[in-house]
């Protein structure tokens, strides 16, 4: 009895504690999230879905994440302040990419591949868990719409840079080498996929999730830009023996004509509005904007364009682009003064111009008001705010706090009227739908469907109206992050040849002052003579893929890796 | 015992008629050597009929009535027990030996305690002692270094807060710390500096998997096991008090070169590297150095700290610039020559028959090296513990222990000790209209003082009851605590600022940044329990079996966050209250136990069921097995548990028959073996968990529309669901043998530990999406081996001396591994590389001529405006063509295995040929005792400026470094001086270019031998002493690390390897010194 008393209760202890063991490291981290505990709820799915958003640069701020605009200066229209050379050797390593960080390459051009394949294995990741989520079939499936969102995003983005990648529609496990290690797959396949997660988006979007968040109109927005990207790809790319360049002219029509149907959506009466407002959520002309607000974000693009910082100034390409008030280019026009004077390049012209760059003065070296240099001369001050409250802007890095449009009705007008012309299905209403009104916006006479006249400047290759309606787009679409990739797939890239294209490097006509470069007709050289920026055909269409991603691959695969060219 | 039963029925037989019954016998319990009474001593008759124990005197009467007992037997916990003849005596007095390294020494393994001639794991036990008594230490790891072959303790600098790296047998994974498991009283304890080194009874260290396995999947790199001192029963009250007061000077350190010679130098490295007229801080090197001759004509010992414009130092009217021409002694101006140390330490300790307590207290202050505002440390221990008999059945201690730990620190503005060396002595440390100027000297000066405190404490509560007489079962609950809190503030720097050109400025040159207050808190809380039973049957026919079962389990939870503002109003109040700016994020090391994260909140929890099963066949032929079923919450769900197991046995030789004869040569000969595997679970050294998709929560860079940042995870980490622990498996075959009577001791064991699946991440193509899930993809196996021999003599009553020799080593070789390139980059492993390997250039002298040089062909190693010319390295040419023959060019290949060009393996980085030996012995009341220690082999490639003259650029030159190349000075330490020499254009070497790429002459030899400590001690004895009542008086005088033997090559210490560290450049030897230290002290008992 003694021994039972003494002992019972120690041997039950015993036990317990013994079955109690197992549960007693059943513990996780509490400050450690997992896979797939973290698959809730909706919310899950939404948080979840953040940083997908920084895919979209927006203004930037100038050091870490150069933005969509103004930053992205390998074109012909701005002159960056030092000089900048297409790539020339293949990249070795890749230490400035950094998975899920949205970083641009020297050159402006964002360097995507890397940090591309983060987002599209997070967002397949997402296609995979969105069905263990409790949540409504209709939930699902707009979840599901976010992630093919992205994905198309982000394979558009990499197709644009290196033209076919490897297409993953499933995330990868370590074990699936053939999978990993498996060859680009062609630039048709991949458009192709993109198009389609791009339509199941479409379908299953919804109208509205938060303010300001991935919907149907937004994926209509991308799908516009992407097939009108695509079908110009494939008609002018001919090297590459495309199909289907009408199919995508005629869906980016279609996705354009959507959205200009869309009364919730107008064009707003002033330019500047969707580049310098504090707040585009009222402006009906935004899809889709990257809010900016103190303390939480910021960019610094205002501090950029308002610090001894020299500007990337817009080339004389960009500004005698230009159309003056009669619809005439500066060669045709009579109105057209000339440019000796500031005052003569901007009398009678295009009133896009006035709001792109600072009409009153011009900044270089030797001539300089409020600290302010410009490599042209020319000012580029479309994202500022009013002067007024100029003087008191905050500068530096990560200062400003003014909305970036990332999706906006214009670019959707330009897309339509594109995609149409290509197509060669144009006619004088959808001008008058779509360029005219932006033209109406700026001040400038009707373009018809014979445009009545020959720009002495015009490619040879186009038609008057393409060349027309390419114009648009570029004084429309100024410093706005476009130029770029529209000469890559128009297939022009002679354009942003300094050889080929002087105009690219020369700024503004002054006066010698003896500290400013001019060249012998008296316009800013922005660089030395000898500095000379090189397009070579085909190398510079697409980037090279860092050889030491090459080499990771077996050695008979990796000579198809690379680009032609590099 | 085993053998009484049918002993004492013989002896019965025979002595029955010789002695008279009734016979009460009296006695007294002495130590032999110090002829002190021992209490507590227990005396028993043959087949424990009878007993008796020794009161505080040591006194004891036992009745021999009826046992018809021919002697007695008198033991005593760490004494030879002794046989006692009964004779017609009725007062016996019995002195009994130490048994200090003998075989009847108790020794703590994991959950019990084995004889030492039962082990049969590599078990090692440490000296208390002699390794903790008399020296200025206040971290028990400190006083551990070197004294057991196989345990090595190393620091990377001589801080007074630097960590240990502590291994057992060396490396043991690539991945994680390789740290053994170390245990006090049962509780894991990674940081030893929170118990007192006064209150340690015992230290065992546990070096094969057969004697760690039973502590499971933290205990695969070894255990220490330590016990604190409890009181023991039936113990005349002590109380003690020690203390030590030292005085401690750095070993080695760089001294200042004349700028006089310097500056030319400085100059002319300058001028090689294209630089027109250099400069520094825009004074002119050689206008300087000719401000630095004119002073030394003129001013040299004239003015005092304040520095007198015009003479000391003036503007020069041309520019407008700041010169400095005093010439300082830097290390005078810094640094104390001395720093002090102090501890005390008070116990109080004794025991009646039913309850024995344990108390002490204990104080200690170390003082750090820099004139102003030095740093120092102050610990406070309190440990108290009481055992008792509640009943005849049940016994039960409680144990506490609460330690508190003060670091005052200057606040970093910089690191001092890297710009302490960055700059010449022409750099001004004095002031002007008493306010420094722009360097290091202002920023220590101005600091406020920072603190990190610590309060650790722990109670342990423990039972043990006898269930049966042959049954026991052990009970005991720990609570951990551990508090940090750390207070670090900046403010303003108000200093002249001469590092722009114009007028000279009194102003603020500390940054925004260092204008604020934090302050970082962690807690972290461990529970433990640890419950088993002991079965001990009664022996049949010579069969005797112990067994144990029982579990284990421990939890631990961690939080730590800060709070950190910009704006201090006052500075001298730096409180977040009192700073009312914006909140920053806290600094980057916040002092956080090992293991956790730097901020949040972790959990940890493990648990196991273990079993050991002892068997021996008439002590001869020894069995011991051991199981652990192990689990930790470390690890995926369905992978938390598994078995480890382990097995040795032994076999003693000496207990043969047939080896009777060689008894007296040998008394004691051992051979044994064990192997077994465990888990390992440290895999990653910053605590993060490779296990689980984790996914990590981040802030968008989006506003969403409630106008706040939309707060994301990201996507989860890739696991390979193939991925395991690693596996840790060890086979040891040892030797213990005994000579001479025991006088002589020796202890040889071989091993080799086999690390299979050592995590390894893999490499994919950016494509896959994420970095690359780890694999359990790579082995290595290490060998090794350790010796220990001891020698015991006691020449009379008076004279003792004794000795003991270590010495150990260890190789480890990758047996597989995935690296297909084989490239032999500093961060990749192949199969068949020696962990620790570097890899260099052969140093072929320096080249003659320019002509020389270009002929040479190692221009394909130059980095920026350098070319190799007269003077410069000429490095060998030993490969690169076919077969690896000469091909008349200098490079490194593609640093790879099969094309590694001009390279070859130079040196290793991993302590080979570890040992350490003690002489000593006493006179009369005279001690004495000498502890060396040393390391055979050891390499070291050293960055940065302090070892590699003009590494960086050209900031200075130390006196060492002024023996460089000229045409008339050809055999010079250094080649022609060339500034900035970081970075090589052989990629994936340790860093190094130009004239210092990795290479044999400039490899660091950190080899030593070190006298690390010398203890005289004088005891008192004095009927004077013994009437106060005091029963020991010992003053001692101690050194520390008094003699060294090394040839590093650079004036550093041979242990340091440490250094500032920016951009994954280490500025080998810009750290804290390491100290010889003199010390002394006093041990009171009453």
């Amino acid at each position: 009895m003694q021994f039972i008393k003494r002992y019972l209760p120690l041997a039950l202890l015993m036990i317990c504690l013994g079955s109690a063991c197992k549960k007693y490291i059943d513990v996780t981290n509490p400050d450690t999230l997992t896979d797939p505990a973290f698959w809730k709820s909706e919310n899950s799915v939404r948080t979840y879905s953040w940083e997908f958003y920084n895919s979209f640069p927006g203004f930037g701020n100038g050091s870490s994440i150069n933005g969509d605009f103004y930053f992205p200066s390998l074109t012909d229209d701005q002159a960056p302040a030092s000089f900048t050379q297409f790539p020339q050797t293949t990249p070795t390593t890749s230490t400035d990419w950094t998975i899920n960080t949205t970083t641009v390459s020297s050159t402006g051009v964002p360097t995507y591949y890397m940090v591309s394949f983060g987002y599209i294995r997070k967002a397949n990741i997402m296609l995979e868990r969105v069905d263990i989520v409790p949540m409504a079939d209709e939930a699902k499936n707009h979840w599901k719409g976010v992630a093919c969102f992205f994905r198309a995003f982000q394979y558009f983005q990499m197709v644009k840079e290196y033209g076919g990648v490897p297409w993953f529609g499933h995330s990868l496990a370590i074990s699936d080498s053939t999978q990993i290690y498996k060859p680009r797959d062609s630039h048709q396949l991949v458009m192709d996929s993109v198009l389609a997660d791009l339509n199941f988006a479409v379908a299953n979007l919804r109208q509205v999730d938060q303010t300001n968040t991935i919907n149907k109109d937004v994926a209509l927005a991308l799908k516009a830009r992407v097939c009108l990207y695509e079908g110009t790809y494939r008609k002018y790319h001919t090297e590459l023996n495309l199909p289907d360049a009408n199919n995508y002219l005629t869906q980016a029509k279609d996705a354009a004509a959507t959205l200009m149907g869309n009364t919730a959506y107008a064009l707003d009466k002033s330019y500047q509005t969707a580049y310098n407002s504090e707040d585009l959520k009222p402006d009906k002309e935004i899809i889709l904007y990257k809010r900016y607000e103190a303390t939480f974000l910021q960019h610094s693009l205002i501090s950029y364009l308002y610090s001894s910082t020299p500007m990337a100034g817009p080339s004389k390409s960009a500004v005698e682009s230009y159309l003056c008030k009669d619809g005439l280019p500066i060669g045709l026009s009579p109105l057209y003064q000339g440019d000796a004077t500031l005052s003569n390049v901007m009398a009678n012209r295009d009133a896009r111009l006035y709001i792109t760059i600072d009409s009153t003065y011009l900044y270089y070296t030797g001539h300089v008001k409020n600290s302010l240099t410009s490599s042209t001369g020319y000012r580029p001050i479309k994202f500022l705010p009013d002067t007024s409250r100029l003087k008191t802007y905050p500068s530096g890095i990560n200062a400003n706090t003014s909305d970036a449009p990332l999706f906006w009705l214009a670019e959707v007008y330009l897309n339509y009227a594109e995609a149409a012309a290509e197509l060669g299905q144009i006619t004088q209403t959808d001008l008058d739908n779509t360029i005219n009104k932006l033209r109406d916006r700026a001040g400038v006479a009707h373009l018809t469907l014979d445009p009545g006249f020959t720009d002495p400047k015009k490619d040879a290759d186009v038609s008057s109206l393409i060349w027309e309606i390419r114009r648009e787009r570029r004084t429309e679409l100024m410093m706005d992050g476009f130029r770029f990739q529209d000469i890559m797939r128009w297939k022009k890239g002679d354009y942003m040849d300094s050889n080929k294209n002087p105009d690219s490097f020369l700024g503004a006509k002054v006066p010698a002052n003896g500290t400013v470069k001019l060249n012998a007709n008296g316009y800013i050289t922005p660089y030395a003579a000898a500095s000379q920026r090189v397009f070579v055909d085909p190398k510079n269409y697409l980037s090279a893929i860092p050889t030491s991603q090459i080499l990771l691959y077996p050695a008979a695969m990796q000579a198809a890796m690379q680009n032609p060219g590099w | 015992m085993r053998n009484y039963k049918a002993a004492s029925l013989l002896v019965l037989l025979c002595w029955l008629g010789s002695h008279a019954f009734g016979q009460v016998i009296k006695g007294e319990v002495l130590d032999k050597l110090t002829q002190t009474p021992i209490a507590g001593a227990s005396i028993t008759l043959p087949g424990g009929q009878k007993g008796a124990s020794s009161d505080l005197s040591g006194k004891f009467t036992l009745d021999v009535t009826g046992s018809g007992a021919t002697s007695f037997r008198v033991s005593s916990v760490g004494y030879l027990p002794k046989s006692v003849p009964l004779t017609d005596a009725t007062f016996y007095q019995v002195a009994l030996e130490v048994t200090d390294k003998a075989l009847d020494q108790v020794v703590v393994v994991g959950y019990g305690t084995q004889k030492k001639a039962d082990l049969t794991g590599a078990v090692a036990t440490v000296d208390v002692t002699k390794t903790f008594g008399s020296k200025p230490i206040n971290d028990p790891t400190k006083a551990l270094q070197g004294i057991v072959p196989g345990l090595t303790i190393q620091y990377g600098n001589g801080g007074l807060t630097a960590a240990a790296d502590i291994k057992i047998r060396g490396i043991g994974s690539i991945n994680g710390s390789s740290r053994p498991l170390i245990l006090v009283d049962n509780v894991q304890t990674d940081d030893l500096s929170v118990i007192n080194p006064q209150d340690i009874e015992s230290i065992s260290v546990l070096k094969d998997a057969a004697s760690a396995s039973i502590y499971g999947a933290r205990a695969a790199f070894g255990v220490v096991l330590i016990k604190t001192k409890t009181g023991r029963k039936n113990q005349k009250s002590v109380i003690a008090y020690n203390d030590n007061f030292s005085w401690n000077t750095p070993t080695v350190m760089p001294d200042f070169a004349d700028p006089e010679f310097e500056l030319q130098a400085l100059n002319d490295a300058a001028v090689r590297s294209g630089t027109s007229s250099p400069e520094t801080f825009g004074m002119n090197m050689l206008k300087l150095k000719a401000g630095v001759i004119n002073w030394k004509q003129n001013y040299k010992g004239k003015n005092g700290h304040e520095m007198v414009k015009g003479e000391d130092w003036n503007i020069d009217p041309s520019d407008g610039r700041t010169y400095f021409y005093k010439v300082w002694d830097p290390k005078k101006a810094m640094l104390n020559k001395y720093t002090f140390s102090q501890q005390h330490n008070l116990s109080i300790s004794g025991g009646s028959d039913k309850i024995s307590y344990y108390l002490s207290g204990g104080y200690s202050y170390d003082g750090g090296i820099f004139k102003m505002n030095a740093d120092d440390v102050k610990k406070y221990n309190i440990s108290a513990s009481v055992n008792a008999n509640v009943t005849s059945w049940l016994d039960v201690n409680v144990k506490t222990l609460f330690r508190n730990f003060q670091y005052d620190y200057p606040y970093q503005y910089q690191d001092y000790w890297y710009y302490f060396w960055r700059w010449g002595s022409y750099f001004p440390y004095g002031t002007y209209q008493g306010k420094y100027f722009r360097v290091n000297s202002a920023y220590l000066d101005a600091a406020g003082k920072s603190n990190l405190s610590d309060n650790y404490s722990r109670i342990d509560l423990g039972a043990t009851v006898k269930i049966l007489k042959n049954l026991n079962f052990r009970a005991d609950y720990t609570i951990g605590r551990d508090n940090l809190l750390r207070h670090e503030s900046g403010g303003p720097v108000t200093a002249w600022d001469f590092w722009t050109a114009g007028t000279l400025t009194l102003t603020n040159i500390a940054t925004a940044g260092q204008d604020f207050t934090t302050y970082t808190t962690g807690r972290a809380l461990v529970n433990t329990f640890n419950g088993y039973f002991t079965w001990q049957p009664n022996i049949v026919q010579d069969h005797h079996i112990k067994l144990i079962a029982g579990i284990n389990s421990e939890s631990d939870e961690n939080i730590n966050f800060f709070a950190s503002r910009q704006g201090l109003l006052d500075p001298g109040q730096p409180e977040l209250g009192l700073t009312p700016g914006t909140q920053t994020d806290g600094p980057s090391t916040s002092g956080v136990p090992p293991g956790w994260s730097t901020k949040g909140h972790g959990k940890k929890a493990f648990a196991g069921y273990f079993g050991r099963l002892n068997y021996d066949y008439k002590d001869k032929y020894l069995l011991e097995v051991n199981g652990r079923y192990d689990g930790s919450n470390y690890f995926p769900q369905a992978d938390r548990w598994a078995f480890f197991g382990s097995a040795s046995a032994g076999y003693r030789i000496s207990e043969e028959t047939f080896m009777q004869r060689l008894k007296p040569a040998l008394s004691d000969l051992k051979v044994r073996a064990s192997y077994g595997e465990l888990g390992n679970q440290d895999v990653n050294s910053d605590g993060s968990n490779v296990y689980l998709p984790i996914m990590n929560g981040i802030p968008s860079a989006w506003v969403n529309s409630t106008g706040t940042i939309a707060q994301s995870v990201s996507q989860p980490g890739a696991i390979a669901p193939s991925l395991k622990w690693e596996r840790v498996g060890t086979l040891d075959f040892g030797v213990d043998a005994r000579f001479l009577n025991n006088h002589i001791g020796l202890s040889f064991d071989w091993y080799q530990r086999d690390t299979k699946g050592m995590i390894q991440n893999t490499s994919v193509p950016f494509t896959f999406g994420t970095s690359g899930p780890s694999i359990n993809a790579g082995n290595f196996r290490s060998r090794g081996y350790e010796l220990s021999i001891d020698a015991n003599y006691t020449i009379g009553k008076d004279i003792q001396l004794y000795g003991s020799l270590g010495f150990s080593d260890a190789k480890t070789v990758f047996t597989k591994w995935s690296n297909p390139s084989l490239s032999l980059a500093t961060d990749q492993n192949y199969v068949g590389k020696t962990y620790g390997e570097i890899w260099g250039f052969v140093t072929d002298g320096y080249f003659a001529t320019d002509a020389e040089a270009a002929a040479a062909n190692q221009t394909g190693l130059k980095s920026g405006n350098f070319v190799f010319g007269a003077g410069d390295v000429r490095y060998k040419d030993i490969g690169g063509g076919p077969d690896g023959k000469p091909d008349g060019k200098i490079t490194g290949g593609s640093v790879t295995l099969t094309d590694h060009g001009d390279l070859k393996k130079i040196g290793n980085n991993q302590p080979r040929y570890l040992y350490n030996m003690r002489l000593g012995g006493s006179w009369k009341g005279w001690d004495l005792d000498v502890f060396i220690q040393g390391v055979g082999k050891r390499d070291w490639w050293g960055t940065g400026q302090t070892v590699l003259p003009l590494w960086q650029s050209i900031d200075i030159l130390y006196a060492n470094q002024m023996d460089f190349w000229t045409p008339e000075h050809t055999n010079a330490k250094y080649p022609r001086p060339y500034p900035g020499n970081g970075t090589g254009t052989v990629a994936g070497l340790y860093k190094g270019g130009n004239n210092f790429y990795p290479q044999t002459k400039y490899l660091l030899n950190m080899a030593y031998c070190r006298v690390k400590n010398i203890t005289l001690g004088y005891a008192l004895t004095n009927k004077m002493l013994t009437k106060a009542g005091i029963t020991k008086l010992r003053f001692y005088l101690s050194g520390q690390n008094l003699a060294t033997i090394s040839h590093v090559g650079v004036p550093i210490d041979p242990e340091i390897t440490d250094g500032f560290t920016s951009s994954g450049v280490s500025f080998t030897g810009r750290t804290y010194p390491f100290d010889r230290s003199y010390s002394l002290g006093l041990q009171l008992t009453f």
